[in-house]
């Protein structure tokens, strides 16, 4: 269970705009939540900050706490944290061309000593994830090489290879078309529901977020917009709050759920 | 040629680099202005002539020498590759970022004021990389490549030039400081040796500590992160056992720039990125680059010496020029 209290943070150089105010909810293992809205809205700080991770300047105010599991994110050890919660972090690439067998490999370091080789199993993980997200073949090809949907299958299988209950996914489709994204999503879904394991995944196309989520988090300029069951944000005028612009409702035709689409532009 | 050589597995790769170090050290003992035959040495030894002329060459002055330059050469490649891997980018090299200038400056002073020379250079070391570390950006996410090269450029510039002012305060020592400057391994006898051992040694464990970490650091750094590393405790690591290798070179040979680039990219080119085969293997070539260099500065004008500074420089340039233009997907990657 993840539990966040009156968590605020905000850059060194302008401590006045807080790019996250106030937000305090909590998260039930299993859960399956989106986080939506628009770009600045604190998206991605949120899901960084979840995941322990110092980002340069940025600084969290004293009574923020982010708990998980009873302790408090600050308290872990960095290897320890890993085990428990990993994130897909946004516009991140590698400096060198490793193979996409070393790439997802590279999710085990948690789980690894600090200088010997992986293990046997390690390496039986790795190659279990490759089967999983369907890029065996690609194993021993170089990342730079692969085309943008095998890349992110690439990440998604580093980030299952850490083998933690929570996952975090900051915009992990955004370049991608959308067969992609959508057998991605349900991939996802499908490995998150048979571990039973917390996601945390922002999104770029809010109407994904019926399809995949159990509950949603809206944001609007760091303030928590609203945090309810995905269906109760996608029939009030919460969207209309936090994007700042008309929505209209319907229900998809094929999956049953509620799709939005604008009606006017403020 | 090029594919066959990617489908040795690594440890053959390595075995025959190091077959190649053997040869060309066990040639560079007998290469210079004087020529030394091996059927002398076995001669002199048969007769247990000690004091034989072409065994003094051997043992006082060639075998020291080689050692100095495979030592420098492993060192100038581990430190080239720890930086790389550090400033996650492929121009990262002792001698371009200024860190071989800032060693120098520190060894220079610290011989004026008659301290311990080698541990001058290791603080000049450490004070340029912080420096270019903190110009370059490094409190932002990523570095700018050109950003690092501009400031590694100037700094070392500014430190080079702060060490010929130095230099030229105390010209009774000029020409010997001159030359070291420009890297040479021109009569270094084995107290060099035995100054740098131990530093060498340790500077080598500490570089192998950074193996998988320079690995995941690879990987950005929300996301090394996220997969475990401790950022800050990694970038000391880096930061002191480049240093120190850096520093330790600087010492056995002076500035010699160059080795540090050239090793790690066409080891990297050829067998991939994992820095677990990179840094060996970038070592071993490091060292059979710099004993290449060493014979080829004391043959080629013979007896005159040329600076060893200069002759990686001139096969250096080439090669950084070739990655700057040919980089795929901007500077330095």
């Amino acid at each position: 269970m993840i539990t966040l209290q009156n968590l605020s943070a905000y850059y060194d150089q302008n401590p006045l705009k807080k790019v996250l105010q106030d937000i305090s909810l909590s998260i039930n293992k299993g859960d399956i939540v989106s986080v939506l809205g628009p770009n600045g809205s604190g998206k991605s700080t949120l899901l960084s900050l979840i995941a322990g991770i110092t980002v340069p300047g940025l600084i969290t105010i004293k009574d923020s706490n982010i708990i998980l599991d009873g302790k408090d994110t600050g308290s872990y050890k960095r290897k320890n944290l890993s085990k428990k919660v990993s994130l897909l972090a946004q516009h991140e690439q590698y400096s060198w061309p490793f193979s996409v067998f070393e790439a997802v490999l590279m999710g085990r370091y948690a789980h690894s000593s600090w200088i010997e080789p992986y293990s046997k199993e390690d390496i039986e993980s790795t190659e279990y994830q490759l089967e999983e997200l369907g890029i065996t073949h690609l194993k021993n090809r170089s990342i730079f090489e692969i085309s943008g949907g095998e890349y992110q299958r690439v990440m998604i299988a580093r980030s299952l290879a850490q083998s933690t209950e929570i996952l975090l996914l900051d915009e992990p489709f955004t370049h991608l078309d959308i067969t992609s994204q959508h057998s991605l999503l349900a991939l996802i879904q499908k490995i998150a529901k048979q571990k039973n394991s917390t996601v945390l995944m922002s999104l770029h196309d809010i109407n994904a977020a019926p399809l995949f989520s159990d509950k949603t988090i809206l944001l609007r300029e760091g303030n928590l917009v609203c945090f309810d069951k995905t269906s109760v944000i996608f029939s009030e005028n919460y969207l209309s709050k936090a994007y700042n612009t008309e929505f209209g409702f319907f229900k998809h035709p094929y999956y049953n759920v509620m799709q939005s689409y604008i009606t006017s532009a403020v | 040629m090029y594919f066959s050589i990617k489908r040795l597995s690594y440890k053959g790769i390595l075995f025959l680099l190091l077959a190649l170090l053997a040869i060309i050290f066990a040639a560079s003992l007998v290469i210079g202005s004087e020529k030394v035959a091996i059927t002398q040495i076995i001669k002199a030894l048969q007769e247990q002539n000690y004091s034989a002329f072409h065994l003094k060459i051997l043992f006082t002055l060639r075998l020291p020498r080689s050692i100095l330059a495979l030592l420098s050469g492993a060192l100038l490649a581990g430190a080239g590759t720890v930086f790389q891997g550090f400033f996650r980018n492929s121009l990262a090299d002792p001698g371009l970022i200024g860190v071989s200038s800032g060693a120098t400056l520190g060894a220079v002073l610290f011989s004026i004021f008659a301290l311990f020379i080698p541990l001058g250079a290791f603080l000049g070391a450490i004070a340029a990389v912080v420096l270019v570390y903190i110009i370059a950006g490094g409190k932002k996410t990523s570095f700018e490549p050109s950003r690092l090269l501009l400031a590694g450029t100037a700094l070392g510039v500014f430190f080079s030039a702060v060490t010929s002012i130095v230099i030229l305060m105390k010209d009774k020592e000029l020409y010997k400081m001159y030359l070291w400057t420009q890297g040479s391994f021109n009569g270094k006898g084995w107290q060099f040796v035995r100054i740098i051992l131990l530093p060498s040694i340790l500077s080598i464990l500490l570089m192998v500590l950074t193996i998988k970490p320079l690995d995941i650091l690879s990987s950005g750094e929300k996301t090394a992160q996220s997969l475990g590393l401790p950022l800050q405790k990694v970038r000391v690591l880096c930061l002191i056992s480049g240093s120190l290798a850096s520093a330790t070179a600087v010492c056995a040979g002076g500035t010699i720039g160059f080795v540090g680039l050239i090793a790690p990219h066409i080891m990297r080119i050829l067998f991939g990125s994992t820095h677990k085969k990179l840094l060996p293997l970038s070592m071993v070539f490091g060292s059979i680059l710099l004993l290449l260099a060493d014979i080829f500065s004391r043959t080629i004008t013979a007896p005159m010496e040329l600076p060893i500074g200069i002759v990686t420089a001139i096969l250096g340039v080439p090669f950084f020029l070739h990655i700057l233009l040919h980089a795929k997907k901007g500077i330095g990657r």
